[in-house]
């Protein structure tokens, strides 16, 4: 008989994400994925000046903060057919792409690595074997003998102490866990030290927008970071190279550490290169814009269809009609008045709550569309356009990682495997190290457009009377965000999100199609319904920007046992 | 010691969920109506996260205030020292939002980085509903957790100078 496990939060922070799961002979056959809060910015905005709109709506979030900043004001440019100046283009890439470093690091290691590392594995590590396993990664001065030593130690005296702490809630001993004791080590050693590259990023991004989280720097038509070399309170050259240095540290340690980490994890679990794939529609935005209005980029767009790369069709501007006219959202599913599938400027945000029915509503979130299809967004998405369109770098670090792989798995990896759960991973890991090149490019672009004597930061929106209507796009950590605006006399009408985790999050559309987070669970093993790590990992993969806790009920829906915040 | 400790005063919370707020709403007291030395830092922590580490890990002495969850009348304090509190009992990480305070402190101890004494000044909360605003019996507590932090603060020579007379 069917089990149906919840995974639900309780959380005292926000709480909204919940997914169901059916188990049958240990392997998962149906997945709902229900958004357990509603956002309700949408409504908070209508009425308001557009100007004021960036600064709403990056308090969607604590975390997505800078990219809902980016998006609303490319929104509103385009809604008015603005250029902005180079100096703020470049400006923004920066702080975008700090921004995504931060975000992939942290993820990565504060918040997923446990799935797949088990730290009191890493009490039976050989210290010298450790050393020997990571120098076949990378050249990273803290991979010593000494180093990992003194971090076995404290993993030693924390268990000793019988208090866990961080740890305290992994799934040590799980049957899923098999990664070799001195891989378990060199991955603490290596989480331990991840807080303070991430902290750089946050550095260089405060620097440059006044504070983080919840970035000041922006106006619609530019920046306000004003930029003059010999004044002591703008952006001057001091400031640019403290931002330099620090995104020269973070580079060192996404191309020393973090990708080279995903790329052992990815070999050394690479039966879970079979699970996951769930939707294989992606979708991705152009990002780092090179000109001021938007039409040429660093980082590619675009949509594949069913896995298939020679579906590719690139994503071309911050105006493309491919991208604006394509996208729907449909409330089938979801807790809003009326079943219908409507294109974002049309859209109405009126809560209708029901309960969770399994058949009927059961989630906050709605389900966006491409052409009517389930799209899964993320950097997987990215990586699979630019691979597909031959972009160099993405060409470049793809080919090295899987060929990275290949060697320490045994066997021959394609680019098919990226279509994972760990694929989503590894996918994240090599557009941080292509963010940490393109992140010193822009520094350099940025200080070479100043020696020419640019100082220019900002132009001045105008709205004429009547309605214009815009959207705006940013490729964030968790994939693509779009915001899409109707401005009348001056006044925001209509304001909608369409975020990257209500693509991948999302519940099933009229048809009956389920989401991402949905399709990628079935099929999944499961060892233990009682220890849902599986579910834990393929969820995790898509980096869910929703807070979510672990209760389970057994079918009667009795309690089994919960897991509560303090 | 040569130098004054540095002593951070962190409340956290999260200020839509009424009393849970708590520790925001004793912070913008202190802010508002007192002026502290230039060794003492008061941060509004929110429900930052992981971003609360380097504040946390720049300090000496740690007070945090906070509320708690236990068994007893609402508005009743209870005091803590970090080794009281485990974190054992965190859920599993869902997301961003995730990383609690205790483990923070508890990673910021295994990266040897930990202030060297912490103390958690903590109440009972009565309404957890959405709302912005303390419930009655946590307003009438914010006077009391005051008095409590400063004659902690008075024993490291720290003497906070009242703006409202």
């Amino acid at each position: 008989m069917a089990q149906r496990i919840t995974v639900d939060p309780i959380t005292r922070i926000e709480g909204h994400l919940r997914i169901d799961v059916e188990v049958e002979d240990a392997a998962i056959t149906k997945a709902w994925s229900s958004g357990q809060m509603w956002r309700g910015i949408e409504v908070i905005l209508q009425g308001r000046d557009p100007r004021d709109a960036w600064l709403f709506t990056q308090r969607i979030c604590g975390v997505c903060t800078t990219v809902h900043a980016l998006a609303s004001v490319r929104t509103v440019e385009n809604a008015l057919g603005m250029e902005i100046p180079m100096n703020a283009q470049y400006i923004r890439n920066l702080v975008m792409s700090l921004h995504a470093l931060h975000d992939h690091i942290v993820h990565f290691y504060v918040l997923s690595a446990l799935d797949w590392v088990d730290v009191v594995s890493a009490l039976k590590a050989d210290i010298k074997k450790t050393v020997a396993l990571a120098e076949t990664l990378s050249n990273w001065p803290n991979n010593s003998f000494n180093r990992f030593k003194a971090v076995r130690k404290k993993v030693q005296a924390i268990v000793d102490s019988g208090q866990l702490g961080p740890f305290a809630n992994g799934y040590w001993g799980h049957p899923a866990m098999t990664l070799p004791p001195e891989a378990n080590l060199m991955a603490v050693s290596h989480y331990l030290e991840a807080l303070d590259y991430q902290r750089k990023a946050d550095k260089a991004i405060a620097i440059l927008s006044g504070k983080n989280p919840h970035i000041q720097n922006l106006s619609v038509g530019g920046v306000t970071a004003a930029i003059n070399p010999d004044n002591d309170t703008t952006l001057n050259i001091e400031r640019l190279y403290w931002v330099k240095q620090l995104a020269e540290e973070v580079r060192g340690f996404v191309h020393q550490v973090y990708l080279p980490d995903v790329i052992a994890i990815g070999a050394l679990y690479k039966d879970w290169l079979a699970y996951g794939a769930g939707v294989t529609n992606y979708l991705a935005v152009p990002d780092m814009p090179l000109d001021t209005r938007g039409t040429s980029f660093d980082l590619p767009g675009g949509t594949i269809i069913g896995a298939n790369l020679k579906t590719m069709k690139p994503i071309t501007g911050f105006n493309d009609p491919y991208f604006k006219q394509n996208i729907v959202e449909s409330i089938a599913h979801s807790w809003y008045k009326g079943d219908w599938s409507k294109h974002p400027f049309k859209e109405e945000t009126v809560p209708d709550y029901t309960d969770f029915q399994d058949d009927g509503k059961y989630s906050w979130i709605k389900a966006p569309r491409f052409k009517d299809m389930p799209m899964q967004v993320g950097p997987l998405a990215q990586v699979l356009v630019g691979y597909a369109q031959g972009h160099k770098l993405t060409k470049k670090y793809v080919d090295d990682a899987l060929s990275r792989v290949s060697t320490l798995a045994g066997v021959q990896v394609e680019a098919s495997v990226l279509h994972s759960t760990p694929g989503r991973h590894l996918a994240r890991a090599i557009r941080a190290a292509m963010l940490s090149d393109l992140a010193l490019e822009h520094w350099d672009k940025l200080v070479a457009n100043i020696g020419t004597g640019d100082l220019e930061i900002f132009n001045k929106p105008t709205f004429p009377k009547g309605e214009q209507m815009g959207f705006g796009f940013h490729e964030a950590p968790r994939g693509t965000l779009s915001h899409w605006i109707v401005i009348r006399d001056g006044k925001i009408k209509n304001y909608q999100c369409v975020v990257p985790s209500t693509w991948n999050a999302g519940p099933r559309d009229g048809k009956g199609e389920p989401g991402p987070y949905e399709a990628s669970l079935v099929g999944n093993p499961m060892a233990n319904p009682q220890l849902p790590l599986e579910v834990l990992r393929t969820v995790h993969s898509f980096d869910p920007c929703i807070a979510c806790a672990v209760h389970m009920l057994d079918p009667p829906g009795r309690e089994l046992t919960r897991v509560k915040a303090l | 010691m040569n130098q004054s400790p540095k002593i951070g005063i962190l409340g956290v919370g999260n200020l839509l969920l009424g009393d849970e707020g708590f520790g925001v709403h004793v912070i913008k007291r202190l802010q508002e109506e007192y002026r502290f030395p230039g060794n003492v830092e008061l941060l509004d922590g929110g429900t930052a996260g992981i971003m609360l580490s380097p504040f946390i890990e720049d300090k000496d002495i740690l007070f945090v205030i906070d509320v708690v969850s236990l068994d007893a009348e609402p508005g009743s304090i209870h005091l803590f020292g970090h080794e009281d509190v485990c974190s054992g009992n965190i859920q599993t990480r869902m997301s961003p939002h995730q990383v609690g305070l205790l483990e923070i402190l508890d990673l910021c101890r295994l990266r040897e980085k930990a202030p060297q004494r912490i103390e958690m000044i903590t109440v009972v909360p009565a309404d957890l509903s959405t709302r912005i605003g303390l419930s009655k019996p946590l307003a009438q507590t914010v006077d009391t957790v005051i008095a409590i932090l400063f004659e902690k603060l008075v024993i490291m020579h720290v003497v906070p100078l009242s703006l409202t007379g």
